[in-house]
């Protein structure tokens, strides 16, 4: 009890005194992570968007492939992303193993089921009735279908949200592809585990503390937007 | 005087079942016709088909003499000239303003004229001050004058309303009426689903009977009113009026 009380303590102290190590880290992690969410909101809403509003064969299959690769294990697409990155692999050439770039499209390639599977729920959710307002309003076709997915708009922000909160505390595949090299490719969730092996909490909750209060600031974001989106 | 809208032998099949089937009417610039028929009897696929929200499965809906089912379904000059509002006011996501000016932005209406289409529908509709309130914070009986006012800013030639007063209490009824008189007056076509006979009575000059899909009887509203020729007819307007 006494050394959770003391690591508390130290590490908001760690917080309050600016130490560069920990903002470099936690700058790190935003860049990482905000970088993959960014792409992954690229594919993944036009994707959600277009599966919720086409229909052809197989389309069940697709969405159900989706739905399973949102819960796509981490240390998988780690795994995959290092036999694919390393050197003997075929884009070793890349040298990108190690690197931020290589994080990033691990997060991406973790988030992107997740926004495109909650995209297309929240533009399959928009009743018909609003399509066909505004095709009674005289919308061409194509602007009916984006009147379609504006009615989504605050849904899918949350989506990408979601996304982002999946991907900052994610560990596993950061890990693995990143290397968790000081300075580097050391994010928040890589430095917790490492400083949490070595026994030095400090760090390792004063970046837990950041960890959380981001995960308070994004479930405020999807709150205030649920409750835009229901005005 | 030449029909703005008529409608040939309508037909429209959902799932092996028909709709409604052998529709036709002409309706002239200015007029205001009501359609009347019990639940379920066909009114607002009839709408649907008007206003080329849907295509009819058969038949023909003529604008001004052109046919849209032919164009079918590169006809969105001709869908722009009816303006179609549903039962249930299927509000967008956005501010009353942004609302009434869809279909003008639906146009490529912008600027000034945009701002001046919906102050004129939303000062026609009695929605004067409700540019910024979003459709959460309106009552059943102002969203549907929305759903009005949106339809009525693009001054379509035709306007198709289903249902206009259902939610509305007798002092907004009696508004909406005079909002249909002043746009018929204007020279706008008005086709309207209702189920009041008496509203039927005080708006339209035409009225249409609609019974399991088919047009069972149509005709001066007065004269149909008091002398239906048809069984099915008679008998649902003497279970609509008053003992």
């Amino acid at each position: 009890m006494d050394t959770i009380a003391r690591g508390l303590w130290r590490g908001l102290l760690l917080i309050a005194s600016g130490e560069p190590e920990l903002y470099r880290i936690i700058w790190l992690s935003l860049q990482v992570s905000g970088s993959a969410v960014v792409l992954a909101a690229l594919a993944g809403c036009p994707l959600g968007a277009a599966l919720a509003l086409s229909r052809f064969p197989g389309r069940r299959a697709v969405v159900g492939l989706l739905n399973t690769c949102m819960g796509l294990p981490p240390v998988v697409v780690g795994l995959t992303l290092y036999l694919l990155l390393s050197r003997s692999g075929p884009l070793g050439a890349l040298g990108l193993l190690f690197t931020p770039a290589a994080m990033i499209a691990a997060q991406a390639l973790l988030a992107t089921p997740i926004v495109a599977a909650l995209c297309l729920a929240a533009v399959a959710e928009v009743s018909p009735q609003v399509r066909e307002a505004a095709l009674g309003l005289g919308a061409s076709p194509l602007q009916a279908t984006l009147v379609v997915v504006r009615e989504a708009r605050f849904a899918m922000m949350a989506a990408v949200i979601a996304g982002f909160g999946r991907v900052i505390a994610e560990v596993g595949a950061v890990m693995m592809i990143g290397g968790n090299i000081a300075g580097y490719t050391r994010v928040m969730t890589t430095a917790i585990a490492l400083d949490t092996a070595k026994g030095d909490f400090e760090l390792a909750i004063g970046l837990g503390l950041v960890l959380i209060c981001l995960a308070f600031a994004l479930n405020a974001g999807l709150q205030a937007l649920q409750g835009t989106g229901r005005r | 005087m030449a029909a703005r809208l008529v409608a040939e032998g309508l037909g429209l099949q959902a799932e092996g079942h028909w709709l409604i089937r052998g529709a036709s009417l002409a309706v002239e610039a200015g007029a205001i016709h009501a359609i009347v028929g019990p639940n379920g009897a066909g009114k607002t696929s009839l709408l649907r088909c008007l206003g080329l929200v849907v295509p009819p499965s058969e038949g023909r809906v003529l604008l001004g003499g052109c046919d849209a089912i032919d164009r079918w379904p590169n006809c969105l000059e001709l869908r722009r000239r009816v303006s179609f509002v549903q039962q249930r006011p299927a509000l967008f996501r956005a501010s009353v303003f942004d609302n009434v000016a869809a279909g003008l932005r639906f146009r490529g209406c912008r600027g000034e004229d945009l701002r001046r289409g919906v102050a004129e529908a939303l000062r026609l509709t009695g929605l004067a001050d409700y540019e910024r309130r979003w459709p959460g914070s309106l009552s059943g009986g102002e969203a549907q004058k929305v759903a009005l006012a949106r339809a009525v800013a693009t001054r379509p030639e035709v306007l198709l309303l289903d249902e206009p007063c259902a939610s509305l209490d007798p002092s907004s009824s009696a508004a909406i009426e005079d909002g249909v008189r002043l746009l018929a007056a204007r020279g706008m076509s008005v086709i309207l689903v209702t189920h009041s006979l008496a509203q039927a009575a005080r708006l339209s000059d035409t009225l249409h009977v609609i019974c399991e899909g088919r047009l069972v009887e149509s005709g001066p509203t007065a004269e149909v009113l008091s002398q239906p020729r048809q069984t099915v007819s008679r008998q649902f307007i003497d279970s609509g009026r008053l003992p």
